[in-house]
C-alpha cells in the first residue's frame, strides 16, 4: 500500500511539474477580425490599470500589443497570459507585434542574412518562434488565425532581395498549419512595402507608418492602392503623441484599422 | 477524480451555477470609488537614490535603440526634473530635445525608462561606432555611469526618443481582486430603451469570498468623444453575500440609453470597484 501511496506522490510530482510548464491553455480566442477603428501603440504595451482607465474613456479600440523578438527595444514586464487575458476582458483587440532582426543593409546589432537563402530560412525561424511565443501568451488552439506582424524598420534598398526573401519565409511559415495571420510592419517607403506585394504568396496585410496625419488606409505613400485593398492594411498615421483621457496621460502612436487585429469575435468599429 | 487521488493543488471543480438565477439587479448608488492621485516626489533625485542599469537594444522608429533605467532605489519618493544629460564615451552628447524638461516622479521601486536612439539607415553603414559607456549628469550636477551599453553614431547622432515612468509597484491586491469577470451583453441597443445584460463573477481560488463590505461597481457607457453613461451602484449583496470557491454567479445590470445618446460604436465597461479590481468590457452598437 505504501508502495502505492509512493508511486502516485511520484506521478503527482511529475504531472504537478508539467502543469507548471504547459502554457496557458487558451487564455483569450484564436483566429482575427476585420477592424475598422482606431488604435493606438506605445513602445511599453501600458500596463492593465492604464488600459481599464482608456477603456471606457477613449475612441481606441484596439492596441499594438509587441510580443517579442530580439530587437524589440522596450521591457513588457506586464506581459503575460493573465495579463493578456485580463486586457482582452476589457474590451480590447490586439495586434501582436515580432521584432526580429533586422535589414542587413541597415546599422541594427542583429540582421539576418543579405544572402536570400539564407534570409527566407531566417524569416522562417522567426515565425516559428513568434507562434510559440503566442501560444506561451494563450491564445487558443495554437493561436490559430491569430495575427500578427513583423516589424521591419526602414532600410536601404540596396539590401531589398533580402528583405523579400526573409519576409517570404515568415510569412510562408505563419501559413503552415495551425496558420497565423501573416503581417508585415513598416515606413511605407523606407521599408519598401511595395516589394513584398509581388511575393508568393504575399504577406496577408500590411501596417504602414507614414506620419502625414492621415487615418485613410488607402493613402500610403509608395504603397499602390490595389496593393492589400480590401481589409488587409492598417496606417500608423502619427507618432510620438501625448494623448490624456481621463486624466491619464499616455505617448501613444496613432493607428487605423482597415485589417485584422485578433482575437476573432464581437468587432464593433467605427470610421477613424 | 485523480486530482483528488493526487492531493494536487488543482483548482476546485466549480460548482455549477446554471441552476441558479441570476442575481436581481439593485438601483442604489454606491460610494465613488477613490481617485488615486501619484504620489509626487518630494525632493530631486540624487545619484544615491538612484539605480541605473543598461537594458535591452532594439529597433524603434527607424532608431537603433539602447535602454536606461532608472530605479528610484530610495526610501521615499523623489523625481527627475527632465531627462539627464547624456555623455558617451569621449564628449558626444545625447541630445535630450523636449525630454530635457519633462519632470517624472517616481516612487520607490518605480522606474524611469530612458530610450536612447540613433538612425539605423546610411550609405555605407556597417562601421559601427559604439559607445559602450554612458555618463548620466543629473541636474545637480551629480553623474553615475552605466557600462555596457550599446549607442552606435554611425549614421548620426544619438537622441533621447523616450523618458517616461514605468508603472509603480502594483498595491497589495484585496481579496475581491482575483475575482475573475465575463459579461454578455447584446450587440446593439437603442436609444431610449433598456440595455438588459448579465456580468458573471467566478470566484477561480478554494476559499470563499464574502462580499463584506458590500462591494460597489461602477458602469460606463462611452468612449470619452460625446456624452458618456457612468453609474457607481452597489452590487447586490443582500440576494448573494457571499461567492463559494470556484463557484460563478451571474449578475442582472441594467442601463437606461437615454433617447439623446448619440447613435452608433460605443463601448461598455463594468469594473469591480475594489482594490485591484476587475474589468470586463465589450464594444456595442446603439441605433
Amino acid at each position: 500500500m505504501w508502495r502505492a501511496i509512493l508511486l502516485i506522490a511520484v506521478l503527482g510530482v511529475g504531472l504537478a511539474d508539467d502543469l507548471a510548464r504547459a502554457p496557458a491553455a487558451g487564455a483569450i480566442g484564436d483566429g482575427s477580425t476585420t477592424m475598422m477603428g482606431l488604435g493606438f501603440d506605445t513602445c511599453q504595451n501600458p500596463t492593465a490599470a492604464e488600459l481599464s482607465n482608456w477603456w471606457p474613456a477613449t475612441p481606441w479600440r484596439w492596441f499594438g500589443l509587441y510580443v517579442g523578438g530580439v530587437e524589440m527595444a522596450c521591457p513588457q514586464p506586464s506581459l503575460d497570459a493573465r495579463w493578456l487575458e485580463d486586457v482582452h476582458a476589457m474590451g480590447w483587440q490586439l495586434l501582436p507585434i515580432w521584432v526580429g532582426p533586422q535589414a542587413p543593409c541597415s546599422a541594427f546589432p542583429t540582421r539576418f542574412s543579405s544572402d536570400p537563402a539564407a534570409a527566407y530560412q531566417q524569416g522562417k525561424d522567426e515565425g516559428a518562434s513568434a507562434r510559440r511565443r503566442l501560444v506561451d501568451l494563450g491564445f487558443a488552439n495554437s493561436a490559430s488565425g491569430t495575427s500578427i506582424v513583423y516589424d521591419l524598420e526602414a532600410s536601404g534598398s540596396s539590401c531589398d532581395d533580402a528583405n523579400r526573401a526573409f519576409v517570404q519565409g515568415w510569412t510562408d511559415q505563419l501559413h503552415t498549419p495551425p496558420a497565423q495571420v501573416a503581417g508585415v510592419y513598416g515606413s511605407t517607403c523606407g521599408s519598401s512595402l511595395q516589394s513584398f506585394a509581388s511575393g508568393r504568396p504575399p504577406p496577408d496585410f500590411i501596417w504602414g507608418a507614414s506620419y502625414d496625419g492621415d487615418p485613410d488606409t488607402g493613402v500610403m505613400p509608395c504603397v499602390a492602392p490595389e496593393a492589400w485593398s480590401s481589409g488587409r492594411r492598417h496606417k500608423q498615421f502619427s507618432d510620438n503623441d501625448g494623448e490624456t483621457w481621463n486624466g491619464l496621460t499616455l505617448t501613444i502612436d496613432r493607428n487605423c484599422a482597415g485589417g485584422p487585429v485578433s482575437p476573432g469575435g464581437r468587432n464593433i468599429g467605427a470610421p477613424c | 477524480m485523480l486530482c483528488g487521488a493526487l492531493l494536487m493543488a488543482c483548482e476546485p471543480a466549480a460548482p455549477s451555477s446554471s441552476n441558479q438565477a441570476a442575481v436581481p439587479w439593485l438601483d442604489r448608488p454606491g460610494p465613488e470609488p477613490p481617485v488615486t492621485t501619484p504620489a509626487a516626489g518630494a525632493h530631486p533625485c540624487r545619484a544615491a537614490d538612484l539605480h541605473v542599469g543598461v537594458g535591452a537594444g532594439g529597433a524603434y522608429r527607424s532608431q537603433v535603440t539602447q535602454a536606461v533605467d532608472l530605479g528610484d532605489a530610495g526610501a521615499d519618493a523623489c523625481f527627475l526634473s527632465g531627462a539627464p544629460r547624456v555623455l558617451l564615451s569621449g564628449t558626444d552628447e545625447v541630445s535630450a530635445g523636449s525630454f530635457a524638461t519633462e519632470r517624472l516622479d517616481l516612487v520607490p521601486g518605480q522606474t524611469a525608462l530612458l530610450l536612447i536612439g540613433a538612425p539605423s539607415t546610411c550609405a555605407g553603414a556597417g562601421q559601427p561606432r559604439i559607445a559602450s559607456t554612458l555618463r548620466l549628469v543629473l541636474p545637480d550636477g551629480e553623474a553615475v555611469s552605466a557600462g555596457g551599453a550599446r549607442v552606435d553614431t554611425e549614421c548620426g547622432p544619438a537622441s533621447v526618443v523616450r523618458f517616461e515612468a514605468l508603472a509603480p509597484p502594483a498595491p497589495s491586491p484585496g481579496p475581491l481582486s482575483g475575482i475573475r469577470l465575463s459579461i454578455s451583453v447584446p450587440q446593439s441597443v437603442g436609444r431610449g430603451q433598456l440595455l438588459a445584460h448579465t456580468v458573471t463573477l467566478r470566484n477561480p481560488g478554494r476559499d470563499q469570498l464574502a462580499f463584506s463590505p458590500c462591494p460597489s461597481y461602477t458602469e460606463t457607457l462611452g468612449t470619452g468623444v460625446g456624452p458618456s453613461l457612468t453609474r457607481t451602484l452597489l452590487l447586490n449583496c443582500g440576494a448573494a453575500g457571499s461567492l463559494a470557491g470556484g463557484a460563478s454567479r451571474a449578475y442582472e445590470m441594467r442601463v437606461a440609453v437615454p433617447s439623446s445618446f448619440p447613435a452608433g460604436a460605443t463601448k461598455l465597461s463594468w469594473k469591480l470597484d475594489v482594490a485591484n479590481g476587475p474589468v470586463v468590457g465589450t464594444p456595442l452598437t446603439v441605433s
